[in-house]
């Protein structure tokens, strides 16, 4: 239900009966890896998931001794079938940790594979090459915490700490690690009851889009070889993510709600265009010279730019891009640090309106505040203890697998509720702040 | 606790090769076998003592795999040293140095010192890459090379030393500019009596040149 698996209106014996049809189209298409991969491609996927496989969750009863025990058998063969299914998505590191749960909670392969195909539909995103869909979390989420508690924002901001990083793996896993095994099951299910239904028309689809022709093997390229081509170019997709300033919002949502799946699936959504890739190319070469005059460097905020995230664009030609920001705005953002920052250093911040929830951590919000949540548990500790970056980090790294859950869900839920109650996130004043918020940036 | 200076590290390399456990037996002395898969950065330190002086390394473990590229490339900027690690017993995770080495160089300032280094040689009998293979991509590209074990801790300790010996002497040739952060070093407090004195004689010129 949760994850989207049922149809509308179906019977109790309809649903058993779509549930077994499933499982059997599964068990087709596990059948079928020789079929959709070479032989190379298949052992290189396999060598991934397997490596994963084995230190995914392997302190739990579950998945814990032989390293040949049928989980993670069960685990290594539905997220093999998922990568080769899904060509455009494949396999990326911490797929495993959102499929063991649901693997161990239904104890059965098959229906664990559609469940994780309704999950994916929603976080497939995630793991994105170019990590848009990631910046935009991270801006939300700081945008958030800049509006409650601008005070421990600008602790963070004072140690360069500001863009977040440590919370990377919350948002990537939407917190699944940061808890004990069984504390995160009853989290992800309070999460995903947080979510708007969004029932597939027909049926869950079991796989996935077929690569666009021109990407040919560069599935597996994608996930070892570094074209030195997109670095430089990802430089500045990363400038307009660490300095969140410049936008609260997603660039271009789907309609609403109930088109979540859509984020994989339409054009529009990933921005592909010639003209967006030309723009990155000549971003690119403006974005390389910083990078060649050191001495440049030197007066920028160094700590800005030593922890501006960098991300890497369109890879494989998708995504990247989607609201176009012209070339010489974004030199300045990865040039000018400070300039392009001047509300935080000033030390007198005007958070934005927070994003409609629809849109508020690209339409799982709630993610957003348990986030928020476990960053104020441990606020006061932090401050008292005047945490540098790498301490406060190392902090949230020794904590994982040992948050607690009720309070982080106590506080997440009255946090959420405020949100929801003050209606700051009144559609049109959304709309409004992401123009406004964009518009410094290309000033 | 009171430091002379403060090094950034970053640990690349393919997934698998040892990174995570690497940091471990360094940070914490032991290994873990069954250690989670690194999503996006995990943060380690420790205090170590070079020619006498406390010297913290703060240490950015990164994950190996291309999807978390975006975020990891965002820590080479910082880092003063980077350990670039690949299995001895895998021949694909030494073929993809070049890679490895190409995003570093680009991402890094051009002073970083990178070790090399050929993890998990207590596998002897599966080994896929001789020592010597090793040494000569190491020679060839400017890096220094060791092999190690995170499981027995054979030289683990000596590849994290001795990348900050060779910061650590790259300082006193005045290669790196210290007061530039983003060189990936910090002057500790232990330092700061000298600095001051320094910056205490601008000062007291600036304020009419008592001192002087």
């Amino acid at each position: 239900y949760l994850l989207n698996v049922y149809p509308d209106g179906l019977t109790g014996q309809e649903r058993m009966d779509y549930i077994k049809r499933k499982t059997r189209e599964y068990e087709r298409l596990k059948g079928e890896w020789a079929e959709r991969a070479s032989p190379d491609d298949l052992e290189f996927v396999g060598g991934m998931v397997l490596k994963d496989v084995l230190r995914t969750d392997r302190t739990h009863p579950y998945y814990a001794g032989s390293e040949d025990s049928p989980h993670l058998m069960a685990l290594h063969d539905l997220l093999i079938t998922y990568a080769l299914t899904h060509p455009r998505v494949s396999y990326c590191q911490g797929m495993s940790d959102i499929a063991s749960p649901i693997l161990a909670v239904m104890d059965h392969e098959g229906q664990a594979y559609i469940c994780f195909c309704g999950i994916m539909k929603r976080l497939a995103t995630n793991f994105q090459m170019d990590g848009e869909v990631m910046a935009v979390k991270f801006r939300h989420l700081k945008v958030l915490l800049q509006r409650t508690d601008p005070e421990f924002y600008a602790y963070l901001l004072a140690h360069g700490a500001d863009d977040l990083f440590f919370c990377y793996r919350w948002l990537l896993l939407e917190l699944k690690r940061e808890f004990a095994f069984e504390d995160a099951l009853r989290l992800l299910e309070v999460a995903w009851s947080s979510l708007p239904p969004d029932p597939p028309e027909t049926e869950v689809e079991l796989t996935g889009p077929p690569l666009p022709p021109t990407e040919g093997r560069a599935s597996r390229h994608r996930l070892m070889v570094r074209p030195a081509r997109e670095l430089a170019a990802g430089e500045d997709v990363a400038s307009r993510w660490g300095d969140g300033e410049e936008g609260g919002c997603p660039p271009r949502l789907p309609a609403k709600q109930s088109s979540f799946g859509d984020f994989q699936s339409s054009p529009e959504a990933r921005g592909v265009g010639g003209d967006g890739e030309e723009e990155e190319e000549d971003r690119g070469r403006e974005e390389e010279e910083p990078l060649l005059q050191p001495p440049c460097l030197q007066s920028l905020g160094v700590k800005k730019s030593a922890s501006a995230p960098v991300l890497n664009p369109s890879v494989d030609g998708r995504c990247s891009s989607p609201d176009g920001e012209p070339g010489p705005t974004s030199t300045a953002a990865v040039g000018g640090g400070p300039a392009a920052a001047p509300p935080d250093k000033q030390g007198a911040p005007a958070p934005s309106p927070l994003p409609p929830p629809q849109e508020f951590g690209r339409g799982n919000p709630f993610v957003l505040f348990l986030c928020l949540a476990v960053l104020l548990e441990h606020r006061e500790h932090i401050v008292r203890s005047q945490m540098d970056y790498n301490e406060l980090a190392m902090h949230f790294d020794r904590l994982v697998r040992r948050q607690n859950l009720n309070r982080v869900l106590h506080r997440a839920k009255a946090l959420f509720a405020d949100y929801l109650q003050s209606e700051v996130w009144d559609s049109e004043d959304g709309d409004e702040a992401a123009a406004g918020a964009e518009s410094p940036a290309s000033s | 606790m009171a430091y002379a200076y403060l090094f950034k590290y970053i640990i690349i390399g393919d997934t698998g090769v040892g990174k995570s456990c690497l940091l471990l037996q360094f940070t914490d002395k032991r290994f873990q076998p069954v250690h989670d898969l690194t999503i996006g950065v995990e943060f380690g330190a420790r205090m170590i003592t070079i020619d006498g002086k406390q010297i913290k390394l703060q240490i950015w473990d990164t994950a190996g795999q291309e999807s978390f590229r975006s975020i990891t490339r965002s820590y080479y900027r910082g880092a003063a040293g980077a350990l670039l690690v690949y299995d001895i017993t895998r021949r694909d995770t030494f073929n993809h140095l070049t890679t490895w080495l190409e995003d570093a160089r680009q991402h890094s300032n051009s002073n970083m010192v990178i070790m090399l280094i050929g993890n998990k040689s207590d596998l002897e009998s599966r080994r896929e890459v001789k020592k010597d293979e090793g040494e000569a991509f190491a020679r060839e590209h400017g890096l220094i090379f060791m092999e190690t074990s995170a499981k027995t801790a054979s030289n683990v300790e000596e590849a994290f030393i001795n990348t900050a010996r060779e910061i650590y002497e790259k300082i006193q040739e005045g290669v790196f500019d210290i007061n530039n952060e983003a060189n990936g070093i910090k002057i500790g407090p232990q330092h700061a009596a000298t600095n001051a004195s320094h910056s205490g004689g601008h000062g007291g010129q600036q304020a009419g040149g008592g001192c002087c």
